[in-house]
């Protein structure tokens, strides 16, 4: 059983009751007040949001963050193939790459009939792609320091997924992404049946560090 | 709200003098006021529900821990994609934090990955609930931190949760801390309260009941927020949005049963609009009994997350938070069946311990 507290409010002397509700006071106006920013912080903006931009981010980020977005405001309607390939120079001076290396059929296979994947299945590249799309234009140049950031992250994971297929040590790395579009469900009709047309973006050679690590 | 306000205290005083007729409207507004205060501060509400929610993270990051095992450095180690270097770099602009990043020493992170483990199972057994409760918060959203890339929702929701429990009493039932007071406490200690004990109850009282209502006013902002995001999706609104989920590869432990479901476009519509309208009315159902409709839903959609999506973790941190809305009352009859069935299952238990 839970011990009981007992009606403490009635008991307590005079300069005690003051002292509690203060104390009550205190504790309902954080609650009120990180609720609130809270709630401006997911709201979309607004002008007392706007007005209190500081104060709000001050205080979600980072340790009340609030990532509320799976599957919203839509589902990204497609499937990612990722690719990448190793470059290196040979004793004579020569450069040569290795052929595309699929880095993502893997996460696929280890989802499939599995109840519970790691996050290094569910989440690593497929994570690391969406945010460097989302930092990065088609001309694939990242620009300011988080850009960069979220390049070197989609290098490394490309760099350890390869190194066991390639073998030896290389020099650079250059990642291809293939997108195919889910079609719309089949209504029945005869109208659409045309397929969306995959798309690909192949990056820049990147340099890897030297031991191909 | 759903907080247990039917504990057989005391007799519930003051109860006869609401309201006598011709009360001015100020007269009114300040025993209302007077009513949230008392509830606000005589006793800790939803003592079980805190304390379902603390066995149960306490037990899930277990899982997480355990079941992480094998990729751990990958995941959160000196040799993640997600080096060390880049998780300093992202720290210094956002004021992030984790204690992983105070060495590179791979034994370091080995002895923090066994501090969390060790934390988790405390912090489930209910141990010195108080303190260990805030070195489990600290604990996840140091891992939290340093694996960002690797989260998703639910981490965010547990990390909230953790932090929020750490002002609650969830110790002082089903726990390791209570059975040691019940040991302590039979009869040898009189209750004889001084300012300053009086006080700390007091002080843990309101802490925990405050507590208490922002975890549910936070389950609303998250369900409010999924739904009203979602109302602006396009594929939400033409009900299709399940078929992408239902066909994207990193989605599909199960591909046949996944286009199993996905074959049936009315259920498929049906589910969108029931997802949107059930997360956008959750939190207006919460001062009525609608909440134990809805509960239910959120609780199915939630499974059928965990099975078809392969995300089990992430469905049992929803599930689990939305525990806080249920009363006291519930987790006690829980008991009392789970009890009785163990009680018939073995009759030789049930005579040395009745409870």
């Amino acid at each position: 059983m839970p011990q009981q507290d007992g009606d403490l409010d009635e008991a307590a002397p005079g300069g005690l009751r003051v002292t509690m509700g203060a104390i009550a006071g205190l504790c309902a106006a954080v609650a009120t007040a990180h609720m609130t920013l809270v709630f401006l912080h997911v709201a979309p903006s607004n002008p007392v949001s706007q007005r209190l931009q500081q104060p709000i981010h001050a205080w979600v980020n980072p340790l009340f963050e609030q990532n509320w977005l799976l599957f919203a405001p839509n589902p990204n309607a497609v499937n990612t193939q990722i690719f990448a390939r190793a470059g290196w120079m040979t004793e004579t001076g020569e450069g040569q790459t290795s052929d595309w290396i699929d880095i993502s059929s893997v996460d696929t296979a280890d989802t499939k009939h599995n109840p519970y994947p790691s996050r290094t299945t569910i989440a690593m590249l497929r994570r690391a792609w969406v945010s460097y799309m989302t930092s990065h234009g088609e001309d694939e140049v990242s620009r300011g320091e988080w850009a960069l950031m979220l390049a070197e992250y989609l290098r490394n994971i490309a760099v350890q997924r390869i190194s066991e297929h390639v073998g030896h040590p290389f020099q650079t790395v250059r990642i291809k992404v293939v997108t195919y579009p889910i079609a719309p469900p089949d209504t029945g009709g005869t109208a659409q049946t045309v397929r969306p047309e995959p798309y690909t973006r192949t990056l820049p050679w990147w340099n890897a560090t030297s031991d191909g690590s | 709200m759903a907080v247990d306000q039917t504990s057989p205290a005391y007799p519930a005083p003051e109860k006869a003098d609401v309201a006598p007729e011709g009360i001015t409207p100020a007269g009114r507004l300040r025993n209302r006021f007077d009513d949230v205060y008392r509830l606000l501060t005589r006793q800790p509400l939803s003592l079980y529900a805190t304390a379902v929610m603390r066995i149960g993270f306490g037990l899930l990051y277990t899982i997480m821990l355990v079941r992480e095992f094998p990729y751990r450095h990958q995941i959160w180690g000196p040799e993640s994609p997600w080096s060390p270097d880049l998780a300093r770099r992202m720290f210094d602009e956002y004021g992030l934090f984790s204690v992983l990043n105070l060495s590179d020493d791979p034994r370091y992170f080995e002895a923090c990955y066994a501090f969390a483990l060790i934390t988790a199972v405390v912090f489930m057994l209910g141990w010195r609930t108080r303190v260990v409760s805030l070195v489990f918060a600290l604990v996840m959203f140091s891992f939290y931190s340093r694996g960002v890339f690797m989260t998703d929702g639910g981490d965010n929701l547990a990390v909230l949760m953790s932090v929020y429990l750490c002002f609650t009493a969830c110790g002082r039932v089903w726990s390791l801390d209570a059975r040691r007071h019940r040991r302590h406490d039979d009869g040898s200690r009189p209750e004889k309260p001084g300012g300053i004990r009086i006080l700390r109850r007091f002080t843990v009282t309101v802490m925990h009941n405050c507590a208490l209502v922002v975890m549910m006013a936070q389950m609303c902002v998250l369900y409010g927020a999924a739904g009203l995001y979602k109302v602006q999706g396009n594929l939400w609104n033409d009900g299709t949005a399940l078929h992408y989920v239902l066909k994207t590869d990193s989605f599909r432990p199960w591909p046949a049963l996944s286009d199993f479901v996905d074959g049936h476009q009315v259920l498929i519509g049906i589910s969108c609009y029931l997802t949107v309208l059930v997360q956008v009315a959750f939190p207006f159902s919460l001062f009525s009994k609608l909440k134990y409709v809805l509960l239910p839903i959120l609780v199915g959609m939630h499974v059928g997350i965990a099975v078809l999506m392969a995300l089990p973790l992430f469905s049992a941190v929803m599930i689990l938070s939305d525990a806080v809305f249920l009363p006291d009352r519930f987790y006690r009859a829980v008991a009392r069946k789970g009890s009785a069935l163990i009680a018939a299952v073995s009759p030789r238990r049930a005579a040395t311990r009745p409870h």
